[in-house]
Parts: C-alpha cells; structure tokens; sequence
C-alpha cells in the first residue's frame, strides 16, 4: 500500500482533474445553445447598442478558447455568474439552498435505511420464495416509480383525501414567519428559537417529501443490501454457520458486515441519481432547495443558473465519492493492522 | 470462444430467461398491449385526440370517457393511448445514438489501452459524477426544446454508459489473453474484432439495454414535467401529468393520474426485463449491472 501523503496527493491531483472536467462541461453547455444568448438576455427585441453593450460585457466577442479560459478563472474563484432571470449571484443562491436539500436528504437516507435494510436482508434470507418474490416485486415498481408521480399520488391521499400533510408549500406554513437562521433546517431552527408553532409547522411540511425521498431509496437500496447479502450467504464461512444452526440474527450481523463495503460502494455509486430524485421532489414541494432551483432554471432556459447547479452536483457527487474513497482506505489500514 | 461459445451463451441467455418466465411474459406483454392499443386506438377510438368538448371540461371518468376528460376536454384515455408512441420511440432512438457513439468508442479505448485508454476513463468518470438525468435536462435546455433534441441529450449521456461497458469488457477479455492469441495466429485486426470481440461484447451491451430503455422513458418523462421536453398540449405522459397535477390538487385526479400510470406500468415493465436480466448475471457470478446511469437519475 502506498505511503498516506501519496495517497493524499493522488486523490487531490485526480480530483483536480475531474473538477477541470467538470468545468469544461458546463462551459461546453453554454456553447451548445442553439439560439446566441445573447438574444435570450437582451429579450425578444433588444436594441442594437444594448445588445453591443451584452456582448462586450459578457466576452461573447472573444475567441473561444479566451472565453473558456475567463470562464475557468471565474470559476474557480468562486464566481459562478448571475443569474439571467434575477440577476443574483448564482453561487450565493445555491449556498443559501443547500441546507434544505441537505437536510431533505439526510432524513430521506434515514428513513429509506430502515426501509431498505431489512427487507433487503429479508430477501436475502428467503431468497426464491414467495417472502423474497414479493419483497422483489415491490421493490422493482419502486424503482420504475417516477419520483414526481409518487409525490403526487401521496399528496392526493394524505393531503387531498385524508387531509393528514399540509399542502406542497414549501419548508413552513405560509401563514407563518420563518425562525432566524441558524442552522439552515427550519426545524432545528424553531426548535432552537423555542417557536412551538412554527417546529410543528415545519415537521408537518417535512413528512410528505421525506417519505417520498425515503420510499425512493428504500426501493433501490432494498436490491442492493439484498444483492450484497446473497454474495455474503454463499461464502464458506456463513455457510458453515448456516450449517451448525447459528441463530437468524447472528447470520444477519456477520452478513450485513461483510455486505457493508459492498452496500456503501453500491450507495456512492448512486449519488448522482439521489441528487436527481432529490431535485424532483423538491420541484413538486416547492422546498425551496438546490435542486427545486435547478430545475427552475431549466423550466426557464436560465443558462447561468443551470451551468452553476450542473457544476455543483458533480462537485458534491466528487466529494462523496473522494470522502468514500477514503473511508475504504482507512478500513484497509486497519483489516491490516489487526 | 467464438461461434460456438455465442451459441452456448446464447442458449444460457434464453434458459436463464425460461427460468423467471413470469418476469418477462409480464414484460413483454405490457410492451405488447401498448403497441396493440396504439395500433387500435384510430379504429376504436376514432375521437380525435385534440378534440376539445367544451361541454365535458374535467369531466369524471364515465363510459363516454372511461379516463375522463382533461382541463380542455379532451379524452384522457384516447391522449395516454398515444403517449405510447413517445415511450416507445425515444427510448429507442436514444438507444441508437447511445450504442452508436458509445460502442466504437470503448471499442477503440479499450483495445488500444494506454494513455488514450486512461484519458478516456478519467473524462468519462468526470462527466459521470453529474447526476444523468440532469446532465440530459441541461443538454435539452442548451440545444432547445424539441424532441429530436430530447432523444440526443438522452442518447449522448447513455454513450457514457455504453462506453464504459464496452471498454471494460473490451479490457477484461484483452487481459484474458485470447486478443493476443488471435494476433498470434496473425488474424488480422479487423478479424479479431469482427469475429471474436464484438460477438462476445455483445451480451454485455445487450444486458444494458433494459434498463437504459426504463431510464431514457424516465429522464423523458421528467423533462416533461418539469417543462423542457415538448410544446406544451404534447400527449407525452410527463408533460400531461404536468398539466393535470394541480388539477390533481384540487382533487380531479383523473388527468394526471391515469398517464401517470401508464408511465408506471410502461416502466415496470422494462424494469422487469431487466432485473430478470440481472439476476441472471448475478447467479453467474458475474454482477455487471448498476453501471453508468442506472435506476432512476
């Protein structure tokens, strides 16, 4: 095994690289469009001096490669441009978002966790019979489960028929005022402020997206703690277990740890697609997080906003994956030492 | 391993899929009775699809409209009927452009190796953290809205995918030694790539196939509903559970909901394929899925 400041170094100098890759694609989005931007920014009919004045300003009058080269400088000071709707700084936008998408998913792997895990174990167990066919089949239509359509066959239930969950209206009631910010979670904010009313409003909102995000997740780590435990299952050593009539449970644990690199490889392989679920339920709750931004920006041709948020999933998607990678490399350390 | 170890493969292949016979007759057959009806729908349901009923706006499922009617009066049966069409086809184009860019270059990748092989890895590994649903989306909004449009976005990030896949198996059967022999024998590159390469790639770009299909109809239907797929009044389903969900809302479900599962069932049904497929792989020893843009994304 290589030396620990190698390590560090190779993992940095590939990160680097990924981040330039990920630079140039979002560069390369905007050099894609069909219609001159600068048509979109000037509006339908801009006059000829203002539209002079947007193509100086924005650089579009340079060669590629000097844009691209500006566009990378920005980039990595922390300028992601403005955004063409509004204006406003798009960095400063997704920042100010990114705890309510964190916290969305937070609770979402929580719950989707003690979903997933047990049925998936339970597949497992029982695979081939009716128990493992079941669990299977509904985990399947889970994963076909369009995110959006599953938000909304819960809130026609729970919000529309049995009038349980509030309406799709974001983090808090309307009628309420949000507690100062604190920590970004409008929960743990109003619980801090003491603000009784405005905790139960905002678990209330919370239920819905979190079930919806968790039922998502639920479905897809089902499969995978079900795949990871087969593989365990047919090793000698559980087998063997298996064989001297070693208790349900005590198979479970034994199992499910030597699943375990298997699953939390399997689940940082899905961060892109948890970003992409998470963005849609938040679309259809209006939470007001990075993703609901992101596909606003879409829904209105907002280039800026859509290369920043682009740039800014595959930057959390590398940071899981580098944060994955060396978790893997501190559990090898320590499988050698013992 | 050539036309012999096809063949074996091959007979493996449809005896694995005898073996989950339930999982696929299910499968095809929802596959089959969306071809059926969108065959049968101008003969049995002549209506016009943008026949507008003024008198019966959002009118409850009935026997005149066994789906009901949407916001303008249209039947929503005979619109969801023809959604079929989208459903079908973009997966599939999208699957052209994906295997027609993404195979010949993780064939090229793969059999060259060295730098041009690491580069490649390393470019498809970054473009690979954005989240595919998304990156497809961004594409579309760049290029403008329109379906040829939505089926290269789709089509451009499944190359991702099937360049992986096909590099990697290009590389796992290039370490197994049986390239170099073929050289050996001095059979011409074009050979060894005609003959025994490709056909022994195939099963693994074939595996994929399901599943990209399930994910293209969903990316599809997400741009529809977040509005940058098609005009708006397309009968693509995403677009008309856009259209319906805040009539959903308000309690007259019968709009969104009945595309909407119609995009389910459409989508259970190549998720089946593909998890019999999958399973196979998994018995074999051989776990070759959940690569690239996988599930949902």
């Amino acid at each position: 095994m290589e030396r620990p400041g190698r390590f560090l170094l190779r993992l940095l100098g590939l990160a680097a690289f990924l981040i330039l890759v990920l630079v140039v694609l979002s560069f390369l989005l905007m050099k894609l469009g069909a219609a001159p931007p600068v048509v979109l920014l000037g509006g339908p009919s801009p006059l000829p001096e203002e539209q002079a004045r947007l193509v100086a300003d924005y650089g579009l009058d340079r060669p590629a490669v000097v844009q691209f080269i500006r566009y990378l400088i920005r980039t990595v000071s922390f300028d992601f441009g403005r955004s063409w709707l509004t204006a406003e700084p798009v960095l400063g936008e997704l920042l100010r978002r990114t705890p309510a998408t964190l916290e969305l998913m937070l609770y979402g792997l929580l719950v989707g966790g003690l979903i997933g895990v047990p049925m998936g174990v339970a597949a497992a167990f029982a695979r081939g019979r009716a128990e493992d066919r079941a669990v299977r089949g509904t985990a399947i239509l889970g994963e076909a489960m369009p995110p959006f359509l599953l938000c909304l066959l819960l809130l026609l239930v729970f919000f529309r028929w049995l009038d349980f969950s509030p309406a799709p209206s974001g983090r808090l009631s309307v009628v309420l005022s949000p507690p100062p910010v604190v920590t970004g979670s409008v929960l743990v904010d109003a619980v801090l402020m003491q603000d009784a009313v405005a905790a139960r409003s905002a678990a209330g909102q919370l239920v819905l997206p979190v079930l919806s995000l968790a039922l998502l997740v639920g479905a897809s780590l089902t499969l995978l703690v079900r795949a990871a435990v087969l593989v365990q299952l047919q090793t000698a050593h559980l087998a063997y277990g298996r064989a001297q009539g070693m208790s349900r449970e005590m198979l479970t644990g034994i199992a499910l740890s030597g699943a375990m690199p298997a699953i939390m490889s399997g689940l940082t392989a899905q961060t892109a697609t948890l970003i992409g679920t998470t963005a849609l339920v938040e679309f259809v709750f209006a939470w007001g997080g990075v993703g609901q931004y992101g596909l606003d920006a879409m829904a209105k041709a907002d280039f800026a906003g859509v290369q920043g948020f682009i740039l800014v999933t595959g930057l959390f998607a590398l940071l899981v994956h580098g944060l994955h990678g060396l978790v893997l490399r501190l559990v090898r350390l320590r499988v050698r030492r013992a | 391993m050539t036309a012999r170890g096809m063949t074996a493969r091959a007979t493996r292949l449809v005896r694995g899929l005898q073996d989950r016979g339930l999982g696929v007759a299910f499968g095809l057959l929802v596959l089959a009775g969306f071809a059926a009806a969108l065959m049968l729908r101008p003969v049995v349901w002549p209506q016009g699809l943008a026949f507008e009923d003024a008198q019966r706006v959002l009118s409850f499922p009935s026997l005149r409209h066994p789906m009901g009617t949407d916001a303008n009066g249209r039947d929503v049966l005979a619109r969801v009927i023809d959604g079929a069409r989208y459903a079908f086809i973009v997966p599939l184009a999208a699957l052209v452009v994906g295997i027609g860019i993404g195979a010949p270059v993780g064939l090229a990748a793969g059999l060259r190796g060295g730098w041009l092989d690491r580069l490649l890895r390393r470019l498809l590994q970054g473009v690979g953290l954005v989240p595919p649903m998304l990156l497809a989306m961004a594409l579309v909004v760049a290029m403008g809205p329109s379906v040829r449009h939505v089926v290269v976005a789709i089509g451009l990030v499944q190359a991702v995918v099937f360049a992986r896949a096909m590099r990697d198996q290009v590389r796992a059967m290039h370490d197994s030694g049986f390239i170099e022999g073929a050289r050996a024998i001095g059979s011409p590159v074009l050979r060894t790539v005609l003959m025994h390469l490709l056909p022994n790639t195939l099963a693994r770009i074939a595996g994929e196939i399901p599943r990209q299909a399930a994910w293209a109809l969903g990316t599809l239907a997400a741009m529809g509903f977040v509005g940058i797929a098609t005009a708006t009044s397309a009968t693509e389903w995403g677009t008309m559970i856009r259209e319906g969900a805040e009539y959903l809302l308000a309690g007259q479900w019968w709009a969104a909901l009945f595309p909407g599962l119609a995009l389910l069932l459409f989508g259970a049904a190549l998720h089946t394929l593909a998890a019999s497929l999958d399973e196979r792989l998994l018995l074999r020893g051989a776990p070759g899925s959940g690569v690239g843009a996988g599930g949902r994304g």
